[in-house]
């Protein structure tokens, strides 16, 4: 029996180490050394640009970047910290709350008084207007929001600095064209006339996703919520290539200048087709379009 | 004895030192194998710090919630400094004249909003209450070129903009372009050839610049962007239209 049980282990030794793959990993195994040294060489350095890329710079970043408040020509945030009591703290909220109102209504009226098609992003009511002269023409409700966490990170002072001007359309990414134009050249005569197509163009129906990069580093991406087809696949990587190249970093840059001050604030939307076709149609061009937000609520 | 015990700790103990050279019996495989566990490690390390690095920014908006907080204390100590029950009352008046403001520009009677995105309308009365909706056609964005520099493109105003003027039985004067895009030649200013009856239906209103909101002989088209510029209407919703909208009355066009 023991004589056995000693040829059956030769035989097993025998046949892992004749299977490299097994004997590799039983002597890995066996080797604590060997595994702690794996785990530190495996692990130090994403550790490491964990700590340097995002932590350190998330701990230390401002939400709202000081060159765009001080751009806006008020730098002037008070300084003084105050804790109020229970009966203050409800009050100093609705003043808050109330400026944040006002500083929307002023925005509205501002651009009221323009001869333009602006846009109203309201977070509050989960709704992105398109008004004219005040009157909101189309409404569409947002079906997905996803703002920086910034914006509710924001001392409110900044906030309001930043949202207190309208952000204007600087650059578009789109999968659809802005405009649909077809260009015809005027026939010779009667007979070239009846030889053009009579039957119009049918609108087309690709997938709507298009991102809207205003100034203040402001970008608002808006996509259709309804999934896009298997052919249009093409369409929409093609478009995410563009906005990721907008913002293309290179690795060293990633490590040694992890949250830029320019670091866009992104807000991500999704809506019916209809309404997002509609509201990237109707928006006039770069530098004439403008946008406004009304934000959430202060809460404490 | 003694020589056993030794032997058996030697035996019960084989951990060797990762840094220690390979002993001469399998002595390759072991340098062999401290190499594949030395490059597989620089490998995931190297696949994790892409990894972080891709989703930086992901990672960048989690973490600034835990470093962050909105407590509100800098605006509270602004507030507290400035009277607070008047800065309310204030700001409430503020706000109540802003809003007083904003709806001077609102319409005070029935208007039209067209939309050119999908082509459709909407009637509403001086209340912002829906009276009708329907399938307009508007501008095809379509550029003619007829040679010498000359070129239309056939698209819809957008903005703001009124009823001038209200014509029943309106005859079209036609454009220049209207007989280049059928290859005809130009007549003068006033020939009879401009004159068309019945082309733009039973009504028309003027929006000014020479775009109209009016009735069409291609019903097929209607929700269809395929005009010069104006407006075309189905007959029953030009009546109404027609009939609701006054001189002065807002279109917004979008």
């Amino acid at each position: 029996m023991s004589t056995n049980h000693v040829k059956d282990s030769k035989s097993t030794d025998t046949a892992t180490q004749k299977n490299p793959v097994s004997w590799f990993f039983s002597w890995f195994f066996r080797r604590p050394g060997m595994l702690i040294l794996f785990i530190f060489l495996a692990l130090a350095l994403p550790v490491l640009v964990l700590i340097q890329a995002v932590i350190i710079p998330a701990a230390t970043f401002e939400p709202i970047p000081q060159s765009v408040i001080k751009a806006n020509g008020n730098d002037t945030i008070f300084q003084k910290m105050v804790q109020p009591q229970e009966d203050q703290r409800d009050l100093y909220l609705k003043i808050l709350n109330q400026e944040q109102k006002l500083s929307f209504y002023q925005n509205r009226l501002l651009l009221a008084r323009q001869d333009s098609i602006y846009l109203v992003l309201n977070l509050q009511d989960s709704m992105l207007d398109i008004e004219i002269k005040g009157l909101a023409v189309h409404r569409c409700k947002l079906l997905e929001i996803d703002a920086s966490k910034r914006l509710q990170v924001a001392q409110h002072e900044e906030l309001q600095q930043w949202l207190g001007q309208p952000f204007t359309l600087k650059d578009e990414i789109s999968t659809i064209p802005k405009v649909p134009i077809l260009v015809v050249d005027a026939p010779k005569d009667t007979t070239e006339a009846a030889k053009l197509p009579k039957k119009p163009m049918e609108p087309e129906k690709t997938v709507v996703y298009f991102s809207l990069i205003f100034d203040k580093n402001l970008v608002v991406q808006i996509q259709q919520i309804e999934p896009y087809l298997l052919e249009e696949e093409v369409l929409v990587k093609e478009y995410y290539e563009k906005t990721a190249g907008l913002y293309k970093r290179s690795l060293m840059d990633k490590i040694l200048s992890p949250m830029p001050e320019n670091l866009p604030v992104f807000i991500h939307l999704k809506m019916n087709e209809g309404d997002a076709r509609t509201i990237y149609r109707s928006i006039p061009h770069a530098n004439f379009a403008k946008l406004i937000i009304n934000p959430l609520d202060e809460k404490m | 004895m003694n020589y056993q015990v030794n032997s058996f700790k030697q035996e019960k103990n084989p951990e060797p030192n990762p840094f220690e050279p390979a002993k001469k019996t399998g002595g390759k495989r072991v340098a062999v194998a401290r190499m594949i566990i030395i490059f597989s490690a620089l490998l995931l390390s190297f696949f994790l710090t892409s990894f972080v690095l891709k989703n930086q920014l992901k990672y960048q908006e989690k973490a600034l919630s835990y470093f962050h907080s909105n407590d509100h204390e800098l605006s509270f100590g602004r507030i507290a400094a400035n009277a607070p029950k008047k800065t309310q009352s204030v700001l409430s008046k503020e706000i109540e004249s802003t809003d007083k403001a904003l709806k001077a520009f609102l319409p005070k009677q029935t208007y039209i909003v067209v939309n050119t995105t999908t082509n459709n309308f909407r009637l509403y009365d001086a209340d912002s209450k829906p009276l009708r909706e329907g399938l307009v056609s508007t501008g095809s964005f379509t550029i003619l070129k007829a040679g010498n520099n000359k070129q239309w493109m056939f698209k819809t105003p957008r903005g703001q903009l009124k009823v001038l003027k209200k014509t029943k039985d309106p005859v079209w004067k036609r454009p220049d372009w209207a007989f280049i895009e059928e290859g005809l030649k130009v007549p003068s200013a006033n020939h009879p050839s401009r004159f068309e009856y019945g082309t733009l239906g039973d009504y028309s209103m003027s929006l000014g610049d020479g775009y109209l909101i009016h009735g069409t002989l291609y019903k097929r088209f209607l929700g269809l962007p395929v005009t010069h510029g104006c407006i075309r209407m189905g007959d029953e919703d030009l009546e109404e239209v027609f009939n609701t909208l006054k001189i002065g009355s807002k279109v917004y066009i979008y």
